[in-house]
């Protein structure tokens, strides 16, 4: 038995990879993922996100992320991978505070 | 993140997100890195100087990653290598004021000698911060990813081990004192964080070191 599943027992899986996800979830993560990757950049420097903010692409992804979690309610990592993103999503690198929802 | 906390209050990551808000990174901020890396990437080669755990992310999943740089060149055959068996393990040391805890790994390259590596960190430290937070995803982690770059940040090794049961013990001990411990403080401002490594830290590591060798490490 894993980590996760003394922590949390086998009802609740943390992880949901191998779950059975639904076609359309597993899509929708997938594209979110994308739209990640497309506005949270790396370099030697450090991290920049762009396209922050209520009408920013990352909150299309956290959107996303958080209709899997209605769908999936008992999946608590979903549920945290909303948060994250919206967290990630709340405010362009160089703007004043950090604007994390809470 | 306090509604997720609420409605899964054994759910983890949400709680040390909620227990140092001010200090919380999400996820997405982290490099993603998993065995289909094909590179290595800037951010996280400038961080690799010798061995490192860092926080990375596979998916939407927060991990941490062991990498380790070989400055010398001593993985010639990486045939040899991609197919060598490593001995990995999480150490907590007797040192406790700070409380230090090493990754240990040997790689079975070269059957007569094989290759000791460690990363040695101070993981209960003041919640929030990016060190105690990479060993509370290792500590809810199954495997680990393992990448090794040479010195022109050329990926020579990137593969997931599969964490031993000893390995797996030693973190759910680790990860109780996460969970209870608020441990000390390092100071974030750089010149005071460089003073505290020289003064409370090196010393530290230096005492673990002169009491456990390599050779010593049970895997």
């Amino acid at each position: 038995m894993s980590l996760w599943d003394r922590l949390k027992g086998r009802t609740q899986r943390a992880d949901p990879a191998n779950e059975d996800l639904s076609q359309e979830v597993k899509r929708s993560i997938s594209e979110s993922l994308e739209l990640i990757k497309l506005h949270v950049a790396f370099s030697g420097k450090g991290v920049y996100v762009a396209s922050a903010g209520a009408e920013g692409k990352l909150m299309d992804a956290a959107r996303a992320f958080e209709s899997a979690h209605r769908s999936y309610p008992a999946l608590p990592m979903l549920h945290y991978a909303w948060a994250c993103a919206r967290s990630c999503g709340a405010v362009q690198d160089g703007e004043n505070g950090d604007g994390k929802p809470r | 993140m306090e509604s997720l906390a609420e409605c899964h209050p054994d759910f983890l990551p949400a709680r040390f997100a909620l227990e140092a808000w001010d200090q919380w990174e999400s996820p997405f901020r982290h490099p993603e890195w998993s065995p289909s890396n094909p590179s290595a990437l800037p951010i996280l080669a400038r961080k690799v100087q010798t061995a490192v755990l860092l926080p990375v992310r596979d998916g939407y999943t927060p991990r941490a990653a062991l990498f380790l740089r070989d400055a010398a060149g001593d993985f010639r055959n990486l045939q040899l290598l991609s197919s060598a068996r490593i001995d990995i393990t999480t150490i907590i040391s007797e040192i406790t004021s700070p409380q230090v805890v090493a990754v240990n790994a040997r790689i079975w390259d070269d059957p007569s000698t094989p290759y000791p590596l460690e990363a040695l960190d101070f993981p209960l430290c003041q919640r929030g911060h990016s060190d105690r937070r990479k060993y509370q995803y290792l500590c809810l982690q199954e495997n680990i990813d393992f990448a090794i770059i040479d010195a022109r940040d050329r990926l020579l090794l990137n593969k997931r081990l599969t964490m031993p049961p000893r390995m797996r013990q030693v973190n759910q001990k680790l990860l109780n004192l996460l969970i209870g411990s608020d441990g000390v403080d390092i100071p974030l401002d750089k010149a005071a964080g460089d003073r505290w490594y020289s003064m409370v830290g090196r010393p530290a590591i230096k005492a673990h070191q002169s009491r456990l060798q390599p050779s010593d490490i049970q895997y």
